[in-house]
């Protein structure tokens, strides 16, 4: 396949201004006719090619078509990563079903409300997770007909009452590219991915066929992207990073994607050179877990030529290039909700991107103050840019390419993330809830999440979902509220918890960690706690979560008792001195 | 003060039992355990006048006869984001509502709160004589003033009904007659075949009819809440009258604060009993517990109307203790094929605890009661 000009994507960027018959499932189609046998998908031992996962993919919309599902209806999809995942999502593309991406990080509650947030009317579970959406399996709403498929390979197993196996159904149908295909525009709707947010409860957010294209077409013309790339994708596919830069880039390329079920920094380097892979997007600390591994003398001996990054630690940068051999490692950002693409293609050290790309803005950089988290005005009523040097709020601008999508079925949430009359009366921006500092030619780099998030073990955490469980362990616990803290030598910053706890009552530890293991992801969990006597949510509840967010764990500072989650024991231990040093010095294993 | 004197309790205030342990510590110094002992006696004293107080603040907003509605406002949540009201009907079989907000770390009322919704009790107080002809249908008629007034103050068209013990059934006879008003029905540890499952409780139920006329007529018209905590603790009497004396002697000996808070807590709620009216007894008694006519539509009727479950048809969720010995789970589970909703809108939840434990305690409430609130969030 002829290699195509940095024009040509271009032009394909801007094109997609204008609503076209252009998609996810077309390209496939277009791919399995001009390269039927370039590998598309690695597996393991298995190689699919582009004519072999555009089959796959028409039996999925075979099946669809067959149970009288049509343009619009939504369903869910709670995989892990492997092949069917994307046949699933392009085949039900080609029928314009939307594919709602949940995450299965996520527990109990939370894992329910990312299924029916979606209102889906069938929901596919790939069989090893077929336990896990037992445990919640009354708490899905369906619309009708109300399908629980299992996607269980080519494996028989006995399913559960209520559950039907979609592969007896798919290898009988028909693989045959479907007609409605020609009919799929760029702003229908693609999948729905789950976002925290900035208010921190989990919302979905939908990506269109025009914001997936443009972003693969930016990937491929920016980072060093071709047909003949390998890539190594570890990544959830329900991350934003996975679905709009890896897959996009991938389908756009026309290029091989290997496919790893969860990262495993172990598995990392015999992974690049097995696959001879040679692009990698890796986010939050995958890098400095990667460069932590002792060195070994062959470190540079690998194919891996293309490194994207998202929240990896500036100063990681140069010594990881030089130990590995890397030709490029390329910072990026971004929101699943938000507007605009920022990478760092011109490979400035240190920045995340530039509020511009390739001569088209992106967004701009307000003040915003720091205690208050309040936009600062000039004496007009307007916001005020930052000047190179400063640090502020990032705002996307909402243009006819960055288009603002909102969340599904809840236009309050989607409207609170707008910013309207900031520069002059009738334009409207999209809040990031990020805060940036301004460098020289308007590159930027990330600083802090405001809201009420936090970032940590490379996922948002949402510090009102943490308090919620928390709060909800009934019996000695009053209130509770949650905040991101920094810990000595790693990114992000990871959850505490102040709780209140009922007067007279005693905490039982062991219960309350049984309780957070159960409902909480292991990046979730707070590492510390402290049990304060006053929690009044009267007062301003941000100024309190402030100030305790300054004094942290600090035993100095806080007087109140400190606990922390023991990795070793699983269990909450009073943070002692040593503890707490031992944190300082990095010497314990987070 | 002669010995005579001291014992008969002359000029003094102190029970014969606390002048008894006096003396014996008078006459006997060596008398190590006396601490305990009077620790002892002062807890049983205290529980001979038990006392109930409410943990969440709540105001009063409607009383009428034997009901008084209670409102838990939720401050956490803006009226705009609050879902559907809950009104919770306690039992009532000799105990106080108070169960439904038993403690500030054991409330039904703030599982619902944390989960968002505005929470609403009705509290029913002990029947006077004035009362004494109230039946169900009454009883009805009070739950449909309490639903009425909920919707007119929150302008919600349905609201969610979560029954407990004596309250559930009472609450599917009221969503029964009333579906139109209710968007979900929650009953818990309550009757409703009581031939599902044999218990102690239908049994004794089986005596003849003048038996409990005349616990009535002894009550001048009222069922005393004395015979029936009698009658409850009859069931299980290892338990109420040997075992947990020899228990709180066991915290009192080994300084288990935290167990003695627990103990007294229960003890006082547990003592503290309410009387019924008469009519609504004996309707409970000849209607429920010996003809079983929940299981027959339209066998009895409720000012004209004829109960019939299979007039529900909002989303259910029923919720029995594996231990329950006062309602073993298949008589509660029975609902399930009486109502018309759809299998898959019926939702079971089986509890490791007993009736009261299913009811009220810790870990029902944070494993099972929140299980609840996940499910009802699907209602819509």
């Amino acid at each position: 396949m002829a290699k195509k000009s940095a024009d040509y994507y271009l032009d394909t960027i801007l094109s997609l201004k204008q609503v076209q018959t252009m998609s996810l499932g077309a390209e496939i189609e277009k791919h399995a006719i001009d390269q039927p046998d370039h590998p598309a998908l690695i597996y393991g031992e298995k190689i699919i090619t582009y004519d072999q996962l555009n089959r796959m993919a028409n039996r999925y919309a075979s099946f669809f078509i067959q149970q009288g599902f049509q343009k619009g209806d939504v369903v869910a999809l709670l995989m892990e990563n492997r092949p069917e995942y994307l046949a699933a999502v392009i085949g039900m593309s080609k029928l314009g079903i939307i594919s709602s991406l949940i995450n299965r990080s996520v527990r109990g509650e939370v894992l329910a409300d990312g299924i029916n947030m979606s209102y889906a009317r069938a929901v596919i579970v790939g069989y090893e997770l077929l336990d896990l959406f037992e445990t919640i399996a009354d708490l899905i709403r369906l619309m009708s007909p109300a399908r629980i498929l299992v996607e269980a390979g080519e494996e028989k197993h006995t399913l559960p009452d209520g559950f039907d196996d979609l592969n007896e159904s798919l290898n009988s149908l028909s693989d045959s590219n479907p007609e409605t295909t020609a009919q799929i525009t760029t702003e229908d709707v693609l999948v729905y991915l789950s976002s925290t947010g900035n208010t921190g409860w989990r919302k979905a957010t939908p990506i269109t066929q025009a914001r997936f294209l443009k972003m693969g077409n930016q990937y491929v013309m920016l980072t060093h992207f071709d047909n003949d790339t390998v890539q190594y994708m570890c990544l959830p596919f329900y991350f934003n990073s996975a679905f709009n830069v890896c897959f996009s880039s991938m389908v756009i390329s026309g290029s091989a994607m290997v496919i790893k079920r969860d990262f495993s920094v172990h598995a990392f380097w015999d992974d690049i050179r097995k696959y001879q892979a040679n692009y990698f997007v890796s986010v939050g600390e995958m890098a400095r877990y990667i460069y932590s591994m002792p060195e070994k003398p062959d470190d540079a001996d690998n194919s891996l030529e293309n490194m994207i990054c998202n929240g990896i630690w500036g100063n990681l940068i140069a010594p990881f290039r030089q130990r590995f051999g890397i030709k490029h490692l390329i910072e990026h950002y971004g929101n699943t909700e938000g507007v605009g693409t920022y990478i760092n293609h011109k490979e400035v050290i240190k920045m995340c991107g530039n509020l511009s790309l390739l001569g088209m803005r992106q967004g701009q950089v307000i003040r915003c103050d720091p205690v208050s988290d309040e936009i600062v005005h000039d004496e007009s009523g307007w916001a005020i840019k930052c000047s190179p040097g400063e640090v502020g709020l990032l705002i996307g601008e909402i243009n006819e390419i960055n288009k603002y999508m909102g969340y599904i079925n809840d236009p309050e949430a989607s409207e609170s993330r707008l910013l309207r009359n900031v520069f002059r009366e009738g334009d409207v921006y999209f809040n990031s809830g990020d805060l940036v500092h301004v460098h020289e030619n308007e590159d930027i780099s990330f600083v802090d999440r405001m809201g009420d998030t936090y970032r940590w073990k490379s996922q948002t955490v949402s510090s009102s979902q943490v308090a919620d469980v928390i709060s909800k362990f009934f019996g000695g616990i009053e209130d509770c509220t949650v905040y991101g803290v920094r810990v000595p030598g790693t990114e992000g910053r990871c959850g505490m918890a102040a709780i209140k706890l009922v007067e007279d009552e005693k905490l039982d530890w062991k219960k309350l960690i049984a309780h957070i293991n159960k409902r909480m992801p292991p990046h979730a969990r707070p590492l510390f706690v402290r049990i304060i006597e006053e929690l009044d949510t009267s007062d301003d509840l941000k100024l309190l979560k402030k100030h305790l967010q300054e004094e942290s764990f600090d035993i100095v500072k806080v007087k109140d008792p400190l606990y922390f989650l023991d990795p070793q024991q699983d269990q909450y231990v009073p943070l002692t001195s040593e503890i707490f040093q031992a944190l300082q010095e990095q010497k314990l294993r987070l | 003060m002669n010995m005579l004197e001291y014992m008969m309790g002359f000029k003094d205030e102190k029970s014969n039992l606390e002048r008894g342990l006096e003396y014996l510590h008078k006459v006997n110094p060596l008398f190590e355990d006396y601490p305990l002992v009077k620790s002892y006696i002062e807890i049983l004293m205290e529980l001979q006048k038990p006392h109930v107080e409410w943990s969440t603040p709540n105001n009063i907003i409607y009383e009428h006869q034997t009901l008084r509605l209670r409102h838990f406002p939720n401050k956490k949540t803006s009226r705009a984001k609050r879902p559907r009201p809950v009104l919770i009907l306690p039992p009532q079989a000799g105990h106080h509502s108070v169960l439904a907000d038993y403690s500030p770390a054991q409330s039904l009322v703030k599982v619902f709160q944390l989960y968002g919704y505005d929470v609403y009790v009705t509290e029913w107080v002990s029947a006077t004589p004035e009362y004494k002809n109230l039946g169900i249908d009454d009883y009805i008629r009070l739950t449909d003033e309490a639903v009425d007034m909920i919707r007119e103050r929150t302008g919600v068209f349905k609201i969610h009904i979560v029954g407990q013990c004596q309250g559930g059934w009472q609450a599917s006879v009221y969503t029964s007659l009333f579906q139109e008003k209710i968007a979900t029905l929650v009953s818990a540890a309550s009757p409703i075949d009581v031939k599902a499952a044999p218990s102690q409780i239908i049994d004794n139920a089986q005596m003849p009819m003048p038996v409990f006329d005349l616990l009535v007529a002894t009550g001048n018209g009222l069922m005393q809440g004395k015979y029936m905590l009698a009658g409850f603790k009859n069931m299980q009497p290892e338990e109420h009258y040997i075992n947990k004396y020899s228990r709180l002697w066991k915290m009192l000996k080994e300084n288990d604060e935290e167990g003695l808070k627990r103990f007294k807590r229960f003890e006082n709620w547990y003592e503290y009993t309410q009387n019924l009216p008469g009519r609504f007894y004996l309707d409970a008694i000849k209607n429920i517990f010996k003809a079983n006519n929940f299981t027959k539509p339209g066998s009895f009727k409720l000012n004209g109307r004829a109960v019939d479950f299979r007039n529900i048809t909002c989303p259910v969720i029923l919720m029995a203790g594996k231990k329950d010995h006062i309602t073993p789970p298949p008589q509660q589970f029975a609902l399930k094929n009486l109502v018309s909703t759809p299998a898959q809108d019926v939702i079971e939840i089986l509890t490791d605890g007993g009736h009261i434990g299913t009811l009220m305690g810790t870990e029902s409430l944070r494993e099972d009661w929140t299980k609840v609130n996940e499910v009802l969030k699907l209602a819509i």
